[in-house]
């Protein structure tokens, strides 16, 4: 039988092995490759639908041994996002990089892929501390791909924050293990109970993972470092990396930490979180560059993310999976609209030579296609209907007021009007009564042609966003309540 | 910071007085030397690279 959990980890693996060896070949290798990873996981995920989670022992070693991968809802959800949005990177990236550093991008991104697989179905808590390093590493170097002088700094500081926090990871990983002898989350849940163990062990680890998931106020390293790097890989770092992170806290929480932390901790998270949302909102509402904009409302949506954990504390169990649904559905929305917002802001760097939000104008008008990408993804972001976002916003809401928790609410609404600022304050710069008037045919040096197929990534990525995870998001909840709760 | 954590790694594996030391602890203390290391090489060349910039 295939094993469909290890081969979207193997593929990318190989692809990256292959892109290396032969590096005046590797553009037609990476683009291989992305289709067959893709398509791999998105069978994984389609399995996991089907027939519920799965799980495979590698080379037919069990836990506590061996080394085992397994994908319920949870991670087959986040998998299969992904793995699109990769997809959609890779075409763009074909497009995007000059011949010279394509053979320097495709290696390092498909071992970034390989590392994302590989966090999303690793079963035990080891294996996710070593993925979690290769995509730290990988990530750096992508990001510092351009070699200029501010892109090198960012992704430095990047890299060693990203080092102190999978390290301090790894030291609750070790006390774990010291007290309850496995490193398999399925078995280590069963027999965590409340105490100092679980408590430090607890801080540590999601410190750890706090830092590199860029809650409010560790998130100082995100937005030079999303801001410098080139388009695709602010793509993905603000799409995938920091999801990555995020997803291993919601793992941990849900599996482990949730039934023995108190209400003080997911209230605390919640509280970073909401810090999050303002000053994040705030930052892209008075951001003067694109990307610097696109970076701050990650950073802002992020927040949202954990807005969620102390509603999941509160509410009793019939109620979880529908939060965590929630949850993972603003996830997904957010992973594909703001990938689509930095392909659109790679494309606009291009057109106009810049990325000011004021002077914009002309190049969005210039590119139709990305100026309906940016419009939809700022749909996704400030949370309109029929979007993603709206829907988890509206739980979110619904929740905070039935569970007795309404400081969350204006929390959500100042974010959300903030929101709806910086992204009309980027229409406006072309749509808007004060748009300068495009002078003697546009900019003054010819801008780069740019093909209609290369706006095509990033339209399809913000359509899925708006229209198919808002009106067709059903399904999502029926694999939530397949996992664990 | 890193050493400190492999520290704590190798120095659980000696649980009982009586029992062989534990091997698994010190398979990932491996492991996580191999990652820190490529760490800092990468690190150290990005440095590098920042140094050449500012001449």
């Amino acid at each position: 039988m295939i094993d469909w959990l290890a081969l979207p980890i193997s593929i990318p693996l190989l692809g990256a092995v292959l892109a290396t060896a032969f590096p005046s070949r590797s553009s037609p290798i990476g683009l291989t490759t992305a289709l067959l990873a893709a398509a791999a996981a998105l069978i994984a995920g389609v399995l996991v639908a089907e027939v519920g989670p799965l799980r495979s022992d590698l080379g037919g070693w069990g836990a506590p041994l061996g080394i085992s991968l397994q994908a319920d809802g949870l991670s087959a959800a986040l998998l299969a996002m992904a793995n699109l949005v990769s997809l959609g990177i890779s075409v763009y990236a074909l497009w995007y990089f000059p011949a010279g550093s394509r053979r320097h991008f495709w290696p390092l991104w498909l071992l970034l892929w390989t590392a994302l697989n590989g966090l999303f179905l690793a079963a035990d808590l080891f294996n996710l501390y070593v993925t979690l390093e290769l995509l730290g590493i990988a990530a750096a170097a992508l990001g510092a791909l351009t070699g200029g002088r501010d892109a090198v700094e960012a992704n430095l500081r990047y890299l060693l924050v990203g080092l102190l926090g999978s390290m301090t990871y790894l030291l609750g990983v070790a006390l774990l293990y010291t007290g309850l002898g496995t490193l398999d989350l399925g078995l280590a849940a069963q027999s965590l109970t409340a105490g100092p163990l679980a408590w430090i062990s607890l801080a540590l680890m999601l410190g750890g993972l706090l830092l590199k998931a860029a809650l409010f106020p560790l998130h100082f390293w995100l937005p030079p470092a999303h801001a410098q790097a080139p388009a695709p890989v602010s793509a993905a770092l603000s799409a995938l990396v920091v999801k990555a992170a995020f997803y291993l806290v919601l793992r941990l929480w849900v599996e482990l930490f949730g039934p023995v932390a108190g209400s003080g901790a997911a209230s605390l998270l919640g509280a970073l979180g909401a810090a999050g949302v303002v000053w994040g909102s705030w930052r892209a509402f008075r951001a003067e560059r694109l990307k610097l904009l696109a970076a701050y409302s990650t950073v802002a949506q992020v927040g949202y993310l954990f807005l969620f954990f102390p509603l999941m504390a509160a509410s009793q169990l019939p109620r979880q999976p529908e939060l965590l649904g929630a949850l993972v559905l603003l996830a997904l929305t957010h992973g594909f609209a703001k990938a689509g917002l930095f392909l659109s802001a790679g494309l606009l760097q291009k057109t106009a030579g810049h990325d000011r939000i004021a002077e914009l104008g002309p190049a969005l008008r210039a590119l139709p296609a990305v100026a309906l990408a940016v419009g939809l993804a700022g749909v996704a972001l400030i949370g309109l209907p029929p979007s993603g976002t709206f829907v988890a916003k509206w739980i979110l809401l619904a929740e905070s007021l039935r569970s007795g928790q309404w400081w969350w609410v204006p929390v959500v609404l100042l974010g959300t009007l903030l929101a709806s600022g910086y992204v009309y304050r980027l229409l406006a710069s072309a749509f808007g009564p004060g748009a300068q008037p495009v002078a003697g045919g546009g900019p003054a040096e010819a801008p780069a042609p740019i093909g209609r197929a290369i706006q095509t990534p990033a339209l399809i990525m913000t359509l899925i966003a708006v229209v198919l995870l808002g009106l067709g998001a059903e399904p999502l909840w029926g694999l939530m309540s397949g996992s664990p709760p | 910071m890193g050493s400190g954590a492999f520290h704590v790694l190798v120095a659980v594996a000696y649980r009982g007085v009586d029992t062989a030391p534990d091997p698994i602890p010190h398979a990932l203390v491996l492991t996580g030397i191999v990652v820190a290391v490529s760490a800092t090489a990468l690190a150290l060349a990005l440095g590098r690279r920042l140094e050449e910039r500012d001449d």
